[in-house]
This record gives structure tokens, C-alpha cells and sequence, in this order.
């Protein structure tokens, strides 16, 4: 659906006569921006996928001899997969290559990657809001086709035992309006994780309290738990100026309360951020974390916010149930062995709508090495090898229900409540956001505003002022 | 008088090239010819770096975005965007302000840790040696420690200066300074080391005719060591001055611009626009805006430089 | 022995030049300390770094960690091979900027010429081009002619940081040098470019060994090209230390402080074996007046 139409674009090499610049720019400017562009339009429904290249029987070894380069953030998906690649090769006759990078760098790195067209990295790491952003370019190849021919995917792979809401959380059709969950398959979760509580459960039986239910019980007990004398404070959750901190804790409880990003009129969407419901729950959490949060959360990340749950700095947590896990291994902090997860509060309704976030692996449009590409992201996404990783490593929480029902439990026992919080929000864990291309961009301003309320600004005005500009910027 | 003319340190005015000697067989196209040979292998090398920083212009004349599938040249409109947008001009402020308060910070404990090390006492040789120590901290790391170190809970300043767990250095109030201070850590050794090798470039002479007529330091240090050194100095605020213009890797990793909008300078936003929210043709145009801003400032420091330089030759007859 | 010469700031002992040394200590202070500190943290375990400040157990297992890249973290950061990328692309940089800008700062510092402000602005204006709005179009570039993740594309685009301040750093030397010394070697019969090797160049030694320093430690901590521009094959210290900053919850400080502290060495040996050269500008003044 994304071939180019190319009356309403100008092609660049006329572009740069009319501006008449001089020859090395001729030479350079087209290199730099032509191939940028050019690459769009890679895939779109099937037809014409280099999928359909791929006849005759399945078989793993087909790319045997080759080298794959994938670009990876140090994860504990990505560390728990680190020694198992050797197995891969060992299967496939694949070499496998990984680059790290810092994830505060990681999206700067993959951006400039793709928007180069360059085809470096054959598989990267990507989340689901990112589809949204290096789709449309074409920089992404849709892997629906490959899913679906059965030379290029071994019959065992059962895609449909990803849970349902994973898989729809990257697909789109790119049509601004449009829900999820149709147009191609940009990516295949990997890892993911929901937005619950994680409390300090020592702490809390000592006190013979227990997690809250409500917003306000939350925000009570949180004021509650807070000694800024001895060090200790309520509940941490994201609040550095990035649109990461909207999604995860914010999001769910945003949502539960029964507020909403955009509402969808055809392909025009209406900005909602500012309405009366939405304006008090902005306020209510900006009071949450002045009176019982970090006193640096406008630099909080989810580091930040682990790091101190992990001392006993913070009682609570409200973030990744998959970031907030790894501290409750024996030995990896302070707390370790003291950790208990609860869905936290539920909306006036009953709600327990959560935001999701997927780790994925995605195929790069611009690729030379398709295939050996499309048999990594299936092995590292087939029931053996990420049962072999749930087994192994700190990989939670596994996109495969049979893995997740299988090993994954096993290793829950010294996890109370991760489990039965898991179950209670997993039928309404979805991506809470309207999809929309320009998602960065308005929801790093999102931010911005929240951690003006938290300054002391004024509510109302700082979300009329975004949900103006964000409805101009989403349907431009 | 040809063209070419050379300088002479003592006169600070140009007198005629080619002296006697073997010079004069030596004809007077190749005389003139000379600087710019010896000019040419530095530009071909740089003369590459200027490809894509046309295209980049180029990228400012399109809509090049995320979510776009084609670009479609839009001639100025970025330009209008930007220009009317008041993100542009609350970061025009702080990216100022940064850069006139770090570089002034830098300028002044530059010039006077050069002058204390000067002394050469014991204390001031052993330190010499680690002075260029902060500098070699490449500045994302630094900015993490220092990040550490401004932690509320576990920081060790607030634990060292006995400011409790609830003060904040980068929240609303401090997080400008406090970028600043880190700046200051990093750079004042590059202007303490410059300065250094300046005074001790210094001719002797003229201060010890004025050490023999008695003359006190301040009055030494005035009129004859400050006007000498001023040249070095702005070698050393030029550059401080125009890499705290473009400032961005400390900002980011301490507070990526925040909170709200207190320390996104103009190269956090071009970052956000061009890269986060890949609007790469509204972040190149914040670029190029940010590069003509540096253009214009530099020329005027370079001019000010060329001044000086003939004054300080004046000042050592 | 003969009274020692002093210049404004050289005092004998009095009470301004104790007051004097408890000015330089104080910033002596302030600058070590964050170095100090990174110290303690390398010396740190995983759940000592963040709740810890000057009483912990020691270890070296970080150090160990980071040289080995052993155990059970980030095992593919190979910092070794980092250190000797940036080693060798550092020096390739300044070396090439010696050769490319010495000549063109003597020419800017010895003759005016038509045109010689302008070329000198532009060398200047290199440096202050944001990277960010040069880094996609290089990185297509850089991929066009097969100069991604290789030595010799990051040498030849570290110039953007190390070749103004080489040229402008020289440029206000050779200016400062008196043009008769080198009168004199042409009327003793020395070519141009012989009075140039054996008079003018020996005598802004201090200036080149400041430049070079400066200019390898400026490319030693550029971050944003060696980020985009190399992959393993080339990725240089600066991007690999950054690598322990992890992600997923677990963030390792103390990996990170130790590596940067190992990191550090190259160019601190660099300046403490030129540093010499540094205060050779003693003489040089003297030579000149």
C-alpha cells in the first residue's frame, strides 16, 4: 500500500537543478538524501515480498556459511540470549555478529542507521511504538509473509501461541485513525513487559499494611511510607523529560481512570490530554511525586526507579513488572528475596486496563541477507529457544503463552504475587496509545508538561497548550 | 608592496617578503603562490566534511519526517515553522545563557589557575601534572559520574555538604548551574592550559625592568602581562564559547533537557526534532539557524582576536 | 646562584602566596575529587555502588571484569580491542593534522595574504558545525565508499574536531616568532624550506605539543562519531565504556567507572611524556625577545 505515488513528489535530482548548486554538492546531496528516501516502499502487502523467493522444503540450514549482524541494547533478554547464539549457529550454520549500544543512545544509533538505508544490521531490537515511526518510511520489512510460507518457517513455529495482544500490538496499517492490529506484521515480540506495583513486601508485612486499591488509597499510603529523614520514600516511577515516562505507570493509571490520549473521528484525531478527568489525574500524580516520590524525578528513569527499590529507598514501584523482577534474584541487590508485585490500583469502574511494552525483533527493509534474517528472529522466537532462556536467564516475561504457562511459572515461587498479578491484568494489557506516526514527538511533549504541573505550573492552561499542539502535529 | 606580506611579531605590521639572500632567486609568483600551497593539503582534507554539510542544508528545504513516505521540497517552510515556533526562542535563551556564564566561569578560574600554577611552588608543580586530568574524562562519562554524584538519595554531595536527601541539582531551580558546573569541571583546564603555555611564551624583559623600577603586580599584571596574554585567552574563549553554543552531551545525559524546558539549548531540540521524533528536515533547520548564530559570534570573537594580537605586539616593545 | 627571573604571579613567600596556595588547593579539590570518587566506585560490587559512600569491601573484580570481559555481564563488549582502536585512530588524526595544519598555520602566522582570514575562519567554522545535522548524510556517505566502521573513515573524520584547534592553536606561534631568526638562517645560505625545519619548527615545539595533546584528547572523547560511524570493527573507548551503562534495570556504574579510569591511561600517558615539551615554553620566550 506504500508504493510511491509519484505525482506528488518532486524527484530530488530535479530538485537540486532548480536550486542550481554547484557540482560536488550534485554529487553528494543525492547520495545523502536519495537513498534515504529510496528505500521506501520495500514491503507492503505480501505481493512482492522477498518472502516469496523462498520455495521448496523448510530447512534451517539453508543459509548455512552466512553472517548476520544484529544491533542490540544490553537487556536481560539480550544478555539471557548472549550464550545461547552459539546454539544457533550450531543449527543453522549461521554466524551471528551482535553490536551493543547503550540504550540511552540505543534509538539514536538505529535511527540514523535506518534513515541511512544502509542495510548494516540485518535484525535490530525495536519496541512496538516504534513501528509506528519506521514504518511508514518502509524501513521495516513486514514479516507477515514470512510467517505465512511455510519454505521459510518451520511447521512447529505456532505464531498464534504469541498472546494475542502482542501480536496486534505490531501490526499497523499505517492509516492515521486506524487501530492496531492490521496492515502488516513489522515485528515478532520477543520479550515484554506490564505496568504494576512492585513493593517492598518485608517492609509492608513489618508494617502489617497492605498494597493499595484505589488511586487515593495510593497516594495516602505512598504520603504514608515517605521519611525523607531516613532516606525513604513512598513510591518511584519514570519522570525524566522523554516520552518514556508517560508509558509505563502513567499510562496504565491514565487509563484506568478512565481518561484518553486521542479520540479517533475518521482519519482525524482530536487531542484529549486536556480534559477535566485527565486534568485532575495529571495533577493528582504530579502531587504523588513531589510529596512522596524521588526528589531528582525529573531525571528518573526505570534505573533509578529499580535501583532504589533495590536498596529500600523506595517502598514502592510503579513501573516494568519485567525491570522490577531481576531485583529479586538472590544476591543481585539489598532487597533481594523481599519483592512482591500487585497490580496496583484499579480504576473507579473496576478497570485494570495496563500498557504494554514489547520488546521485538524487527528485519531491516534494506537487508542483504533476508532469509538468514527471517530463521534468526524464528529461532530466537520459537518455543524451544525462549524456554531455554526463560530457563537459563532473567527473561521475563516471555511472549509465548506455552512458555509462560511452562517454564516460566516454574521459576515463580520465590516471586509473590507476580503471578496472580500477571493474570489479573493480562486480558486488558494492551498499547493504551492511539497509534499515530508522530508519537515521539507529542508524547515527549507530554512530558514536558507533566513536569511542568510537577513545577508548579498551572494544569489546565500547560494541557490545553498540548492537546492544541498535539492535535495540529498528529494530523499534519 | 605585493599581496603577500609578511607579519613581523615585533612590528605587528607586514613588511615585504623575501629577505636576501637565497630568496631573492626565488621569483615573486612563487613568492605569492606560497601560503596558499602550503594551505592546500588542510583544505583537501577538510574540503570532504563539506559534502554532507551542504546536504544537510538541503534536508532544511524539505519535509523529510517520520511517518512521511515521500519528501517533497517545501523551500522555507521549516524556516517559518521554526522561526515562529516558541520552543526556538526559549532555547535560544538557555543555550545564551549556558554559553555566557560557563564561558565566563571557565575564562576567569582559567586564567587564574594558570596564574597560581605560574608560581611554580611545590604545591603548584605537583598539581600541574594532574591538571589536565578532568579534561581527559571524555564528557558523557563525566556527565554520569556527576550525575551519580547529584543523586538526592545516594549522591555524595548532598551526603558530603550535609544537604539531607531532599535537595535537588537538577531540579527546576538548579539544573541549569548545575550542567554548568560540570562544564566548568571539564573545560577550565583547557583554558588553564592554554593560558599556561601563553604566559610562559611570555619575553622576560619587560618584567624585569618593571620588577627593578619597583612597579607592583597588579600594575605589571595590567598593563603589561594582561594585554600580552590576551591573544591566548581568546584563542581559549572562542573555542569555550562556541562549543558551549552547541552544547549538547552533557545536557543530555544529565537531565535531556529538563525539567520542562529549563536546559533544552538549541542542540537538544535540533537532537529531539532530528533524531527522537525524526523530523529530520525541523531539526537540520534548527541546526543550520544554531550554526549561523555560532558563525556570526565567532567572527566578531575572531575580528576582536585580530585586534589584540596587533595591540599585544605592540605591547612588548 | 643567580636571582631566578620573575614574571607577574611568581612571588617569594608571603602571605598572598600562602593565600595563593590555598586557592590552588581548593580547586585541586574540587577538580580531583569526581576522579577520587569514580575510583571508589570502580572499586565497588554490584549492590554496594548505589548504597555505599566510603565504607564498602574493595574489589577488583570490576577491573577484571572489564579486561577479560569475563563473567557473567555484557560479555561482548571487548574493551582491549577498543583501547588499541582508539589508540590508533587518535594518533592517526593528529598526526594527519600536524602534517595538513602546520603548513597552513605557518602560512596564516608568517604571511598576510589575500584571502588568509577567510581560509582561516573556515577552518575554524568546521569545528563549530553541529555533528548532529552532518552525522546521517556522512553515515550514507561513509557506506557509499566503504569507509563505515573502518580506521581510516574515523581519522579522516575526527579532523572535524582535531584540525582547527592544531591550525589555530600554531597559528598564534609561528605569528609570535620573530621573522629575523629566520632572516638570518637564509642569509646563512639555508634553502626556505631547511631555515624552516632547523629554525622556525624547533621553536614551537611547546606550541605543537600542546596542540597534538589537546587534539588527541579532543578525539579521544568524541562520542557522537564513533558512535554512528563504526560498528565493533572500529568502535573506539569513548562508546565502549558507555556500553556498561547496560539497560534493563541493572545499570553498572562500577563497570562503567572502571572502564573509563582504564580508559583514561592512553592519553594521560601521552601528556605526561610530552609535558616536558609544555614547559619548554620558557626558553622559547626568551629566544624571541
Amino acid at each position: 500500500m506504500n508504493g510511491p505515488t509519484h505525482s506528488a513528489q518532486i524527484s530530488r535530482r530535479t530538485a537540486l537543478k532548480r536550486l542550481g548548486i554547484g557540482g560536488a554538492t550534485l554529487a553528494a546531496a543525492p547520495l545523502a538524501a536519495g537513498c534515504v528516501v529510496e528505500s521506501g516502499g520495500a514491503s507492503g502487502g505480501g505481493g512482492g515480498s522477498a518472502a516469496n523467493d523462498v520455495t521448496g522444503a523448510f530447512d534451517w540450514k539453508r543459509e548455512s556459511g552466512k553472517t548476520l549482524r544484529i544491533l542490540q541494547t544490553p537487556h536481560p533478554y539480550q544478555q539471557t540470549f548472549s550464550p545461547l547464539l552459539k546454539e544457533f549457529t550450531r543449527l543453522t550454520g549461521i554466524k551471528v555478529k551482535p553490536e551493543l549500544v547503550a540504550e540511552a543512545d540505543y534509538f539514536t544509533k538505529l535511527n540514523t542507521e535506518l534513515a541511512g538505508g544502509a542495510g548494516t544490521h540485518d535484525v535490530f531490537m525495536t519496541g512496538a511504538y516504534f513501528i509506528w515511526q519506521y514504518g511508514p518510511p518502509g524501513w521495516m520489512e513486514d514479516l507477515y509473509p514470512w510467517i505465512q510460507n511455510s519454505s521459510a518457517t518451520s511447521a512447529d513455529y505456532d505464531f498464534e501461541d504469541i498472546y494475542p495482544g502482542l501480536r496486534k500490538a505490531t501490526r499497523w496499517d499505517f492509516k492515521t485513525g486506524s487501530p492496531l492490529g492490521f496492515g502488516g506484521q513489522w515485528a515478532i515480540p520477543w520479550g515484554f513487559e506490564t505496568n504494576v506495583i512492585c513493593y517492598n513486601k518485608a517492609l509492608f508485612d513489618k508494617r502489617g499494611i497492605k498494597p493499595a486499591d484505589t488511586l487515593p488509597n495510593l497516594v495516602q499510603l505512598a504520603a504514608d511510607l515517605t521519611d525523607r529523614k531516613a532516606n525513604r520514600y513512598g513510591i518511584a516511577f519514570r519522570g525524566s523529560k522523554s516520552w518514556a515516562t508517560i508509558h509505563p505507570g502513567f499510562m496504565t493509571m491514565f487509563s484506568r481512570e478512565g481518561c484518553e490520549d486521542y479520540t479517533v473521528r475518521g482519519d482525524k484525531l482530536t487531542a484529549t490530554m486536556n480534559s477535566e478527568k485527565s486534568v485532575a489525574f495529571h495533577q493528582t500524580w504530579a502531587e504523588l511525586a513531589k510529596r512522596s516520590g524521588p526528589a531528582s524525578w525529573t531525571t528518573y528513569d526505570y534505573p533509578n526507579c529499580t535501583t532504589d527499590l533495590g536498596n529500600g529507598v523506595a517502598a514502592m514501584v510503579f513501573d516494568a513488572d519485567s525491570a522490577t523482577y531481576p531485583k529479586n534474584k538472590p544476591g543481585a541487590s539489598r532487597e533481594a528475596g523481599h519483592l512482591a508485585w500487585h497490580p496496583g490500583p484499579h480504576g473507579p469502574g473496576g478497570s485494570y486496563k495496563t500498557n504494554l511494552w514489547t520488546w521485538s525483533l524487527a528485519m531491516n527493509s534494506a537487508s542483504k541477507n533476508k532469509l538468514a534474517a527471517w530463521l534468526f528472529i524464528q529461532w530466537a522466537t520459537s518455543k524451544q529457544a525462549m524456554t531455554k532462556g526463560v530457563r537459563s536467564g532473567a527473561f521475563a516475561d516471555p511472549t509465548r503463552a506455552s512458555v509462560f504457562d511452562g517454564a516460566f511459572k516454574q521459576t515463580l515461587g520465590k516471586f509473590p504475587g507476580y503471578l496472580e498479578t500477571f493474570e489479573r491484568v493480562i486480558p486488558e494489557t494492551a498499547v493504551q496509545f492511539t497509534p499515530q506516526k508522530q508519537f515521539f514527538d507529542t508524547t515527549e511533549s507530554w512530558a514536558v508538561a507533566l513536569q511542568q504541573i510537577y513545577g508548579g505550573g498551572n494544569a489546565k492552561s500547560l494541557l490545553n497548550t498540548l492537546a492544541t499542539s498535539s492535535t495540529k502535529t498528529v494530523n499534519s | 608592496m605585493s599581496s603577500v606580506t609578511e607579519v613581523s611579531a615585533d612590528k605587528g605590521k607586514g613588511t615585504s617578503a623575501g629577505g636576501p639572500g637565497s630568496e631573492d632567486r626565488v621569483p615573486a609568483w612563487r613568492r605569492r603562490a606560497r601560503p596558499y600551497l602550503l594551505s592546500i593539503p588542510a583544505l583537501v582534507v577538510i574540503v570532504g566534511i563539506l559534502f554532507p554539510f551542504v546536504s544537510g542544508v538541503y534536508y532544511t528545504i524539505l519535509d523529510y519526517s517520520a511517518g512521511a513516505t515521500h519528501v517533497h521540497l517545501v523551500w522555507f517552510d521549516n524556516y517559518q515553522t521554526v522561526l515562529s515556533d516558541s520552543a526556538l526562542w526559549s532555547s535560544v535563551r538557555v543555550t545564551v545563557e549556558y554559553a555566557v556564564i560557563a564561558t565566563a566561569i571557565e575564562t576567569v578560574l582559567g586564567v587564574g589557575v594558570a596564574l597560581l600554577l605560574n608560581r611554580s611552588t611545590l604545591i603548584g608543580r605537583i598539581f600541574e601534572k594532574v591538571l589536565i586530568l578532568p579534561l581527559m574524562i571524555a564528557p558523557v562519562i563525566a556527565a554520569t559520574v556527576w550525575k551519580l554524584m547529584f543523586d538526592s538519595n545516594f549522591g555524595i554531595l548532598n551526603h558530603v555538604l550535609g544537604l539531607g536527601h531532599s535537595f535537588s541539582w537538577l531540579g527546576k531551580n538548579n539544573a541549569l548551574y548545575s550542567c554548568i558546573l560540570v562544564d566548568v569541571w571539564i573545560y577550565t583546564p583547557f583554558v588553564a592550559i592554554l593560558v599556561l603555555a601563553g604566559i610562559r611564551s611570555l619575553p622576560k624583559e619587560p618584567f624585569e625592568a618593571s620588577d627593578v623600577d619597583g612597579a607592583n603586580w597588579l600594575y605589571m599584571f595590567r598593563r603589561l602581562m594582561l594585554p600580552m596574554m590576551w591573544p591566548y585567552i581568546l584563542v581559549a574563549v572562542i573555542f569555550r564559547l562556541m562549543d558551549c553554543l552547541k552544547i549538547f552531551d552533557i545536557i543530555y545525559v544529565l537531565t535531556t533537557g529538563g525539567p520542562g524546558t529549563v536546559t533544552t539549548t538549541l542542540q537538544i531540540n535540533a537532537f529531539e526534532d532530528s533524531i527522537t521524533h525524526f523530523n529530520y528536515s525541523r531539526g537540520s533547520t534548527y541546526m543550520f539557524l544554531l550554526w549561523i548564530i555560532v558563525f556570526i559570534v565567532a567572527r566578531f570573537l575572531v575580528s576582536l582576536l585580530s585586534k589584540a594580537q596587533r595591540r599585544a605586539a605592540g605591547a612588548e616593545v | 646562584m643567580a636571582r631566578r627571573v620573575l614574571t607577574p604571579g611568581q612571588r617569594r613567600v608571603s602571605v598572598g602566596g600562602v593565600f595563593a596556595d590555598i586557592l590552588i588547593l581548593l580547586w585541586f579539590v574540587f577538580a580531583l575529587f569526581p576522579i577520587l570518587w569514580m575510583f571508589l566506585l570502580s572499586l565497588k560490587n554490584d549492590t554496594d555502588q548505589t548504597s555505599t559512600y566510603f565504607s564498602f569491601s574493595p574489589t577488583a573484580r570490576n577491573y577484571r571484569t572489564v579486561l577479560t570481559h569475563k563473567g557473567e555481564v555484557l560479555t561482548s563488549v571487548n574493551f582491549e580491542t577498543a583501547i588499541w582502536h582508539s589508540v590508533l585512530a587518535c594518533a592517526g588524526a593528529t598526526l594527519l593534522s600536524l602534517l595538513v595544519g602546520i603548513p597552513a598555520a605557518y602560512a596564516a602566522g608568517k604571511w598576510k595574504f589575500r584571502g588568509s582570514d577567510d581560509l582561516m575562519f573556515q577552518m575554524l567554522s568546521f569545528r563549530f558545525a553541529p555533528e548532529l545535522m552532518v552525522i546521517v548524510p556522512l553515515f550514507v556517505i561513509f557506506h557509499y565508499i566503504h569507509l563505515f566502521d573502518t580506521e581510516l573513515g574515523l581519522i579522516w573524520v575526527l579532523q572535524l574536531v582535531t584540525l582547527p584547534l592544531v591550525v589555530w592553536i600554531l597559528r598564534s606561534y609561528f605569528q609570535d616568532l620573530a621573522p629575523e631568526l629566520e632572516q638570518a638562517a637564509l642569509l646563512d645560505g639555508y634553502s626556505r624550506i631547511r631555515a624552516f625545519f632547523k629554525v622556525a619548527l624547533p621553536l614551537v615545539r611547546p606550541g605543537i605539543a600542546a596542540s597534538a595533546l589537546l587534539a588527541f584528547i579532543f578525539a579521544w572523547n568524541n562520542y557522537i562519531f564513533p558512535l554512528i560511524l563504526t560498528d565493533s570493527n572500529a568502535t573506539t573507548v569513548t562508546v565502549a565504556v558507555t556500553k556498561y551503562l547496560g539497560g534493563g534495570g541493572q545499570a553498572y556504574y562500577n563497570l562503567t567507572a572502571a572502564a573509563a579510569l582504564i580508559g583514561v591511561l592512553p592519553p594521560l600517558v601521552l601528556a605526561l611524556s610530552i609535558q616536558r615539551y609544555l614547559v619548554r615554553g620558557l626558553s622559547f620566550g626568551a629566544v624571541k625577545a
